[in-house]
């Protein structure tokens, strides 16, 4: 059963980056079909994640949403040493620290990021709107595009996520995020 | 990303052992496949 897989995502997300992983250590087949961050909460995302988050996989046409969801099915489904320890509670650790990663690390880093702001996710949405509105039908269904989010990296994407913490604009790593998001929107340009 | 972060960065030069495990995890073959050049390479690829 290793036919190909697809995950749908931002580059940037670390979500995203743990299902890619997966799928890497396993030596699996599988596409990354790249979003452009406004497009999580419209369709045909929200047909994938009805929540509007990433990753959202695909196997077969089969969809799947929730990161630890999709790891653990890529591991399960596609031959090749386990990931997971068999073992109940080397296992137990494993989970425990894979919960504390995702409840305390994330959103205190998230948290911390004066960019992540309701007003910011507000302007970027209106700024992808307004770019998607400007492409052909066929093209916006198939493949949404990005613009206007070169303050902000791709992948962002509220409290839960680990952007790259875009944080103050006198910071040299801030800098360097700005800069790889603005090449990812002009990459995904038209 | 955590130890990309100037949050992550403070959190992490306390603690020996994680930051060992990091640079182990950084090396796999996996992670450099996974990486935000890589990725949009894959991106500029598919347009």
């Amino acid at each position: 059963m290793t036919s190909k897989m697809v995950v749908h995502g931002i580059p940037g997300s670390p979500y995203v980056r743990a299902a890619l992983l997966t799928l890497e250590e396993k030596g699996a087949d599988y596409e990354f079909a790249a979003m452009a961050p406004g497009a999580l909460k419209q369709h045909p995302h929200l047909s994938r994640h009805p929540f509007g988050r990433i990753p959202a996989f695909e196997h077969d046409g089969w969809m799947l949403y929730e990161t630890q969801a999709i790891m653990r099915y890529v591991d399960a489904v596609v031959p090749g040493p386990r990931l997971q320890p068999e073992e109940p509670r080397a296992a137990a650790r494993m989970n425990q620290l894979m919960g504390i990663t995702d409840w305390y690390i994330m959103p205190q880093v998230s948290a911390r990021s004066p960019e992540i702001a309701s007003s910011r996710r507000a302007s970027i949405g209106r700024s992808m709107k307004t770019r998607l509105s400007r492409l052909s039908p066929t093209r916006r269904s198939a493949s949404p595009r990005s613009d206007g989010c070169s303050t902000v990296m791709p992948g962002w994407r509220g409290t839960r996520s680990a952007s790259p913490i875009c944080c103050s604009r006198r910071n040299s790593q801030c800098s360097r995020w700005r800069r790889k998001a603005w090449r990812y929107c002009r990459t995904t340009r038209t | 990303m955590f130890a990309l972060a100037p949050e992550g960065v403070a959190i992490l030069q306390d603690h020996e052992n994680l930051n060992g495990w990091l640079a182990l995890i950084e090396v796999r073959p996996s992670m450099k496949a996974t990486t935000w050049d890589k990725l949009l390479e894959r991106v500029a690829a598919a347009a």
